[in-house]
């Protein structure tokens, strides 16, 4: 009788307005920043782990992004002296800086797509994770009443 | 929230105009078609003066310009144009300083001025009286 009214509480819970608004808010947060959600909704380690992961691929983005930047440059001004050189060996030499740098900007763009992939991977999973990826509402702490005496647990979520 | 919201589309907004510049499509072929360099380029030794020769590149007579003539120190890099000389294929560099020794390249100028390949270097002594 204690235990069904012990579900019946914990369905109630869940389904009522107030926790499904609550819910609805740790999924915005998510979605808002990757691991957010999770840290406001008590999985603190899901949470550090995806915002580590979602910091780490964001950072990575901005220095591709930066070396990109600068091959890039570095390319349009050896297009530049290409377009204006009047001597061959110039011409020669700002032709294959000009090469190096397109290659260099290609490579660089490509890190930063793979980049911006994982960053938008880790959102993606952040987000599903708050949709779907609830867990089994253990309680954090119970006790347990034994023949021969009681237990303790903690448990822990992430 | 409303200031969450704002925060988290300035930040989409940073990303998206920070990743949107893009390159260019792929360099071209190589554009420029220069004359050959002048052949047989010599040096004669002279006082106070070097004489240098030099001849048209090969079937490159009437798109040829005029020849730039480089004073040339290796040991130093230093490559300095001293003279553009049109229709001759000869230079004389006069008032040496006398037991000297000079080096020189030249180069030939087609009509839309481009230079070609330096010949060089070649070498000659000024000569004391």
């Amino acid at each position: 009788m204690l235990r069904k009214g012990c579900v019946l509480l914990v369905l109630f819970l869940l389904l009522s307005p107030s926790a499904r608004a609550a819910e609805a808010e740790d999924i915005i947060y998510s979605v808002l920043f990757p691991g957010w959600g999770q840290l406001r909704s008590g999985r603190y380690t899901r949470g550090t782990l995806l915002m580590g992961a979602e910091i780490v691929t964001l950072a990575g983005l901005m220095i591709v992004n930066i070396q990109y930047d600068r091959a890039v440059e570095g390319y349009d001004n050896a297009k530049l002296m290409y377009d204006n050189a009047t001597y061959i060996g110039d011409a020669h030499y700002h032709y294959d800086m000009m090469l190096e740098k397109y290659d260099s900007a290609e490579n660089y763009h490509k890190y930063r797509n793979m980049m911006l992939g994982a960053a938008a991977g880790v959102w993606v999973i952040g987000v599903a994770d708050m949709i779907w990826g609830k867990d089994a509402a253990d309680p954090p702490l119970t006790l347990e009443v034994r023949n021969n005496g009681f237990m303790i647990s903690k448990s822990f979520s992430f | 929230m409303k200031r969450i919201a704002v925060l988290g589309l300035i930040i989409s907004t940073v990303f998206t105009i920070a990743c949107s510049n893009e390159h260019g499509d792929s360099p071209t072929a190589f554009k420029y078609d220069p004359p050959a360099s002048p052949t047989d380029l010599t040096a004669t030794d002279g006082v106070g003066e070097i004489d240098l020769q030099w001849n048209y590149p090969p079937s490159l007579m009437g798109e040829i310009s005029g020849f730039i003539v480089y004073y040339h120190v290796a040991m130093y890099g230093i490559l300095e144009p001293i003279d553009t000389v049109e229709n001759v294929t000869s230079f004389k560099d006069e008032n040496l300083p006398y037991n000297y020794r000079f080096c020189y390249l030249v180069s030939a100028l087609d009509t839309s001025g481009l230079e070609g390949w330096r010949m060089g270097p070649v070498c000659g002594n000024s000569l004391s009286p």
